[in-house]
């Protein structure tokens, strides 16, 4: 079932966010929404999460689906250890030896399986904001929703984070979907880029990119021409 | 860094001296074992209590009342804070009744509570209504004081609400009660044996002091009360070391 925002409105005081706004999903690809700051890209995945009702409209398919979170920045509970950090989130229904090898496994996957028993002060900002990715993929969510996840980072540390996420993502094909108003990071993570237009939203276009992940150059003319057609719809 | 360490530790010594000069000086002054007895021949009396007949009986009652009191303190101080904290009706509800316990003297609990309570429960219950509020209070502030950020991550990801309070409200404040912990541990010890020394247990450090009092033992009245300073810095200690385990994460 795929999923869908169906004529949805929401409005906040004066400013009319979304007036019947559709959406479509594709489930197990990457989506990138990308837009200007201020335009309700947050308060769209505050409403895939179920956490803002919309106005008016319907969604379609999120029903008991379970959502993991990657934040602008790691949100680590500084009491507790990388571990203990993504323990922390695991639906607590699963038993202990399931929770152990989920931690495990999504430690050594980003490569922390030396720092699993560190606390959140003693590692590096990209340390800490691997951890966050991934709590987000050890939770058993179908979707993964991203807010920023690379905002303010440097170009180095953004690379070597969106390799780590891709490279988790490529064995694991959950449905991601993800805010930017970076267009570089939507190029090197998506599958599909949906730009949207400053409030009340509309969608400007939709654009689909084929090329694997991991074989992605910024500096290609595929990605360069592309990046010249995103950056023209931002600004009509 | 080791230098001004020494240098700190030299000042806190010269100012024990001082103290100790001082007193040495107006019991020179005042010329009488009655009024001031010297600082030697009190601190001769201070070791002879340790030899007195049921002392560790008088000193355990003391601090097991205080530490009745505290623990229930504990429980109660968190246990309503953690709901005050959480919930705003609540809080609008305990905020009058925190307020009027602190304003009331202690010594009107004390005799009020001298009518309710038998005389050895008198100084857990003016413990627990002296020490309770400080801890709640501050668990209340420490829980407003939680990370917006991490609350709405774990209502993201579901996590349960007893997981939420055990393992990110009870960790975020507890810099919180540890310092709520050693102020009401500081103003509850005094209180405990201003309330023995009025209502008599028969064990107990005030109980001895109001005795002392009496027969115009004045050496004996300071000799208990260099005991209560000394163990109160041994509580404030207790405090310490368990803070330092408990936020071990920070270090």
């Amino acid at each position: 079932m795929p999923l869908k925002l169906k004529n949805i409105s929401k409005t906040y005081g004066p400013v009319a966010l979304y007036r019947d706004f559709s959406l479509a999903f594709d489930e197990g690809k990457i989506t990138c929404i990308l837009g200007p700051s201020g335009c309700g890209k947050t308060t769209l995945l505050n409403l895939i999460g179920g956490l803002v009702a919309p106005d008016s409209g319907t969604l379609d398919g999120f029903t008991g689906k379970r959502i993991s979170y990657i934040f602008q920045d790691p949100r680590l509970l500084p009491w507790k250890t990388a571990r203990e950090n993504i323990d922390f989130v695991l639906p607590h229904d699963l038993p202990p030896t399931e929770r152990m090898h989920l931690v495990n496994h999504f430690i050594e996957l980003v490569e922390l399986e030396n720092f699993a028993g560190y606390y959140p002060a003693k590692l590096s900002g990209g340390m800490r904001q691997r951890v966050a990715i991934a709590r987000a993929f050890a939770f058993p969510s179908d979707i993964i929703l991203m807010d920023e996840p690379l905002k303010g980072l440097d170009v180095k540390l953004k690379l070597n984070l969106i390799r780590t996420f891709s490279r988790i993502w490529e064995n694991d094909r959950r449905t991601v979907i993800f805010v930017t108003h970076d267009v570089e990071e939507s190029l090197l993570l998506s599958n599909e880029i949906i730009v949207m237009s400053r409030a009340p939203v509309r969608i400007l276009t939709r654009q689909t990119l084929d090329i694997p992940v991991p074989e992605r150059i910024l500096g290609s003319t595929e990605l360069g021409t592309m990046k010249n057609t995103l950056i023209q719809m931002m600004e009509e | 860094m080791k230098i001004s360490f020494t240098g700190k530790r030299t000042w806190g010594v010269a100012s024990v001296v001082f103290i100790v000069a001082v007193w040495k000086l107006l019991s020179l002054l005042l010329g009488s074992e009655f009024v001031l007895p010297s600082p030697e021949k009190t601190l001769l009396t201070t070791l002879k209590l340790f030899g007195e007949k049921d002392f560790l009986a008088v000193v355990g009652s003391t601090v097991a009342r205080s530490l009745a009191g505290f623990a229930l303190s504990m429980v109660l101080g968190i246990g309503l804070g953690v709901a005050a904290g959480t919930d705003a009706r609540f809080n609008a509800f305990l905020q009058p009744i925190l307020v009027t316990i602190r304003s009331i003297p202690v010594i009107a609990l004390i005799l009020l509570a001298l009518i309710w309570f038998t005389p050895g429960s008198v100084p857990v219950f003016i413990a627990l209504l002296t020490m309770f509020p400080f801890i709640c209070i501050n668990v209340i502030d420490g829980i407003k004081s939680v990370d917006p950020d991490l609350k709405e991550m774990a209502a993201f990801y579901r996590v349960g609400r007893l997981r939420i309070i055990r393992e990110l409200y009870i960790p975020g404040i507890m810099p919180f009660i540890i310092s709520g912990a050693s102020s009401a541990m500081g103003i509850g010890w005094r209180a405990i044996i201003t309330g023995e020394v009025l209502s008599q247990p028969h064990y107990g450090i005030g109980t001895l002091m109001q005795g002392a009092q009496t027969f115009l033992n004045v050496d004996a009245v300071i000799a208990w009360t260099i005991l209560a300073v000394v163990l109160s810095f041994f509580f404030e200690k207790v405090i310490r070391a368990a803070e330092h385990r408990l936020i071990a994460w920070k270090l």
